[in-house]
Order: structure tokens, then sequence, then C-alpha cells
């Protein structure tokens, strides 16, 4: 009798390696598509170049010399590459940090937009351009601004996640509270702006990739870099906290001080990335759901499958922005949900039960 | 042993304990009884730490929260919260295995998987590990709930309603696998039941709450009277005991108007020891 549990529990202990074999081969595939979209990404464009050269381009960036033609190399190093390199960090920042604000809130339709980040940001961006960036570069002030008050609306999300009896669904209705506080006064300035301002103000909120350079692209990098590790030092407590807080405490979770850190940390990065690009919504919610159809919410596959999919969708977004329309590039920001939505519903109806 | 010594709980006006005092031996199950709202729930909260008491103290092994800090104090818990409702996508090994939460790395361990298999399979769930949590039933639910804080090992566990949603058979499951592991490691559990026949079988101290007070703490045959419980519950009751003494209780009402389709109490007293797993009302 005894040896038969044991046979079970071996098997079971199998079974547990196997699943934990299929989500990394799972991880992996979607690495691959990533690098697909990516190359794409960079071969689209205005003068469309050939797949082969971008590789070897990219190849040649890596270390090894071959001799490539000058103008394509420069197309594809000084003009694409930042772009379609921001376009991954950004939509996997962005695909995280609605994973964590959806783990945090307890519910799988909120993302950082619900919590009103993007709204602040798009208001401090305004605020920044009516007042002709406060005589400071504009490149710098406008992403400034937006850093600066989505940190200052998260700050009254920050006092109130402090507060012990304050439950998961007060802290949404605080931020849903604070995204229309923030969208109406960025109407205020659109409505006292000037016309061409108020242009201005509109191109900003429709999130681009366009804006991408080198630098910001580091800065976006390193920012998503740390804020991934600490989450991932979380991962076992954030899965916990799925299970309630009251259980989450009676695991010895300390609730407020976690509830705190992980607010700061997807604030952080969020702002970081908006601040750059501009309002991209829609991945912040569809990344980690399709992400916990396919594995579940184990963060430590949660996470890292929450960015693959916040970087695919942005980074096809991006390719569809340049090609939809032959010679004209439409703000990612509006294609995202133009593509996202289709697949999103095929995933509610087809694959609801089946995970790695 | 758990010494509690004039414990005052209060939220608002509502007084949830006054002046309770109450011992608790390490290896017996102390299991708590009374009406709803009485403060049966903030009374284990109030023990975990999550609610502060006005006055009282409460001592285990001679150290309390002051001395050994709330992280501490609550690492020798593991409290198993009332709700169940669980609307997650982790498998059922994975909710289990949170209960080591602090020992887990990005790596799961072969030893830490074996564990949680094992509890697992000590409450009957082996054969659904790779289920879907939101899946079971909630009874199955519950039963995963309880395997996740075995696996915590602590030196008291405190149950609010373990067995709110079990079958007969899980109901047994988990008593039987509660007298064995308290016995076994020594361990002061402390549970919340409604059932007061479950609670008579199983309980070495049954304490009954009422308004904030302790009416009455002892053995099943000492408290569970038809005088108190119909004091307590404002209800008639018909007590009754088996060979071996447990006592057993049915609401009056119920064997009045059972009319001539079922036996009427003179016949079925008294119960046979046979029966003593009795389901619940």
């Amino acid at each position: 009798m005894l040896e038969l549990k044991d046979s079970a529990i071996a098997a079971a202990l199998i079974n547990q390696r196997r699943r934990e074999g299929r989500r990394w081969r799972l991880l992996l595939l979607m690495c691959s598509v990533l690098a697909v979209s990516f190359t794409f990404d960079i071969v689209t464009g205005p003068s469309l170049l050939p797949p082969s050269q971008v590789v070897e381009v990219l190849i040649n960036f890596l270390a090894i010399d071959l001799t490539i033609d000058e103008s394509t190399r420069i197309i594809v190093m000084e003009l694409r590459l930042p772009i379609a390199l921001m376009a991954i960090v950004v939509g996997g920042a962005l695909g995280v940090g609605g994973a964590e604000v959806q783990t945090l809130l307890n519910n799988p339709m909120a993302s950082p937009y619900t919590l009103g980040m993007a709204a602040a940001a798009g208001f401090g961006a305004a605020l920044v351009l009516f007042f002709e960036g406060f005589g400071l570069n504009p490149s710098y002030a406008v992403p400034l601004g937006a850093f600066l008050f989505c940190m200052l609306s998260a700050f009254i999300l920050f006092g109130l996640a402090l507060v012990n009896n304050i439950g998961q669904q007060h802290l949404i209705l605080a931020g849903i509270a604070l995204l229309f506080l923030f969208q109406s006064l960025l109407s205020l300035i659109q409505v006292i702006a000037s016309p061409e301002l108020s242009q201005q103000i509109l191109f900003w909120l429709f999130g681009s990739l366009s804006k991408a350079t080198w630098q910001n692209f580091f800065i976006t990098l390193s920012v998503t870099a740390i804020c991934l590790t600490l989450l991932m030092q979380d991962a076992w407590k954030l899965t916990a906290l799925r299970l309630g807080e009251a259980r989450a405490r009676s695991l010895g979770i300390n609730v407020v001080r976690l509830r705190l850190k992980t607010l700061i940390v997807v604030t952080v990065m969020t702002a970081t990335a908006t601040s750059f690009v501009g309002i991209i919504g829609f991945i912040g919610l569809v990344a980690p759901n399709i992400a916990r159809m396919l594995i579940g919410e184990d963060q430590r596959f949660f996470l890292p499958l929450s960015f693959l999919c916040g970087a695919v969708l942005l980074s096809t977004a991006s390719i569809l922005s340049k090609t939809l329309v032959s010679g004209a590039l439409f703000p990612v920001g509006i294609v995202t949900a133009i593509i996202g939505v289709p697949f999103f519903f095929w995933l509610i109806v087809f694959k609801r039960k089946r995970r790695a | 042993m758990l010494n509690i010594k004039d414990l005052t709980l209060k939220i608002g006006d509502l007084s949830l304990a006054d002046k309770l005092s109450v011992q608790m031996e390490a290896g017996k199950i102390h299991v708590i009884i009374g009406p709803n709202g009485t403060g049966k729930s903030s009374f284990l909260r109030t023990l975990f730490a999550e609610l502060t008491p006005q006055a009282g103290s409460i001592e285990f092994q001679g150290q309390s929260i002051q001395t050994m800090g709330v992280n501490a104090w609550r690492k020798q818990f593991g409290y198993m919260p009332q709700d169940i409702q669980l609307d997650v996508s982790l498998t059922v090994l994975e909710v289990v295995l949170l209960g080591q939460l602090d020992q887990l790395g990005l790596h799961i361990t072969e030893e830490h998987l074996q564990r949680a298999l094992r509890a697992l399979d000590q409450v009957g769930l082996l054969p659904l590990f790779e289920r879907d949590i939101s899946t079971l039933s909630g009874g199955q639910c519950q039963m995963a709930l309880f395997a996740q804080v075995l696996m915590r090992q602590p030196d008291i566990l405190l149950l609010d309603e373990p067995a709110s949603a079990l079958d007969l058979y899980y109901q047994h499951k988990m008593f039987d696998c509660l007298i064995e592991d308290t016995k076994k490691n020594n361990r002061v559990t402390i549970m919340v039941l409604h059932d007061l026949n479950l609670a008579a079988q199983y309980a070495d101290q049954l304490i009954i709450l009422n308004q904030g007070n302790i009416d009455a703490a002892g053995s099943p045959t000492e408290v569970l009277t038809a005088e108190r419980i119909e004091r307590v519950y404002q209800v008639n009751v018909d007590v009754s005991h088996d060979e071996d003494g447990c006592p057993f209780v049915r609401s009056s009402p119920f064997i009045r108007t059972s009319g001539n389709k079922t036996p009427t109490a003179e016949q079925i007293k008294p119960v046979s020891a046979s029966s003593k797993t009795t389901a619940a009302f």
C-alpha cells in the first residue's frame, strides 16, 4: 500500500516536472515569435529592407564584421533599431505593469490605466506643453512632466495602500476617481489651449514609438530591468496574494508592505515607459490576461510571459502601424487595440481551460 | 500551552470579547462554538494578531506578541480563514505549495514538491493535483486549503469553519487527519465549528462563546446540555448520548414536525456507537 502511494506521488512529481518543461518551452516559443516580429518591425518602413540584410546588420552589431551597405546600416542602426527595441521594452513593461496591478487589486479587469496613471501622465505632459516646457528643452520637459504627474497621482494611492483596512475594492475606486480627475484637468487644458497646442497635446496622447531614441531606450531598459528583478524576487508572495489578502496574511506575508512595494515598482516602470512614448492603452489589460490563460498565475512564469505578450503585441502593432496604409504612419497606440481585440476574443472563446 | 487571560476586544461599540480567559493545551483539539456574530472568527483573528485587543494577554510557551514581535508570533501559526472563494488560475498543487511560502525559491526543489504531494495525498486530493483550483467544488477547495495549512507545520493551528462545505467523506478525512496530526506533532488545534455534533465528536475541549463571553468550557459532555444550548441559541433542543457518552444534539421542532415518516425521539434513543459519524444537519 505504501509503495503504491509512493509510486503515485512519484508519478505526480514527474507530471509536475513535465508541466514545468512545457511552460519553459512556451516561454521560448514566445521569445522566437518576438524575434520574428522584431525583425519585421525593422524591415518595414518607408523604404522596405530585405530581411536578410537586416539580420546581417544585427549580427554585425553583435560582434562579427560583415561587409554591409552603409545606408542600410544607418537606417537600421540609427532609425529603426531604437524604435523596434523600444516597442519590446515598453510593451513588456506595460504587460508586466498590468499583470501586477491585476494581482494587487485581485481583479483581472484592472490595469495601470484603471488606476489613473495614464491620465495623470497625459495631464502632466499637457501641462508642460501648455507652459511651453517651463523654459526647459521640451524633449526632456514633456516626459519629465508626464513622469512626475504619474508619480504624484500614484502617491495618493500609496497613501491609501498603507492603511491596513483599506481593501482592494477601495483602491480600485480611488484609482478610477483619480482617472476621472486627471481626465477632466486634461480636458480643461485642451479647452483653454490654442488649436495648435491642442493638436500637439492630442498627438502626445496617442502613444507613438517614433519618439524613441537610443538614449531614452536605455533609460527605459534600465528602469524596466531593475523593476522586473524586484518583482521576480516577490514572485511567490505575489502568487499568494491572489488567494486573497486574508489568506496571504495567514501565510505570513506583510500585505501592506508588499502592496506598497509592488505599487511603487509598477508605477515607476509604467510611468517611465509612458512618459517616453505617450499613452498606449489595452496592452496593460490584455497581455496579462493572455498570459494567464496560457500559463496560469504562478508568477515565476506569469510575470515573464506577461512581459513577452506585451512585447509581441506592441511590436506587432508597430509593424501594422507602418503597413496598414502604405506611406502613412499611424500612432501605435491606436493600432494596439485594433489588432489585440480579435486575438483576445479568440482566446476567450477557445483557449479558456487549456493551459500549459 | 496557549494561555489567554482577560482578553477584551471591541470593534466600535460591538463587544466581541469581554475579559475572556481560557487555557488551551497542546496535543488537543479545542473547538469554539456559539451563535453567529458572537465573535468566534474575531477571536481567532486576535490570536493571529490581526486584531489588537483592548486589554488582556495571550501567551504561548511563556512568550507573547509583544515579546516576540508580530512576524515571529505569526510564524508559529497555521491559520485557515473562513472564506474559501478562490478565483485564481493556479493548480491545486501550486496552492498547496504556497503553504511553505518562505522556503520556496525560483526553482521548486524535489523535497518541497514531495511534501506538497504527500499533504495532498493525506487529504485525499492527490488525483486532482493538476486541476485548476477554480474548477474544484467548495469542499475540495476547502480540503486543498487544509493541506496548505498543514504544510506550514505550525505549533498552533487555527481553523475557521474548516468543514463548512465538506461532505461526510471529507469531514471524516479532515478530522481523522486533524486528530492524528494534533497528537503526533503536539499542536494546539483551535477551530470554529457550527455543527454541534461534529464538535461533540471531535473536541477535547469545547468552548461556547456567547455575546463576547465564554458561557462554558470543558468536555463536550459537560458543555452540551439542553438547557445551555437552548439559552445560548434560543432554540429548543433535544440532547441524547451515545454508548460512549458523546452528546448528540437535535433541534426539537425537527423531531416534532417529522410526524410518522421518521422515527420519534424515543425510537432513536440511544444512538448506537456505530453511527458516530453523524451527518451535519
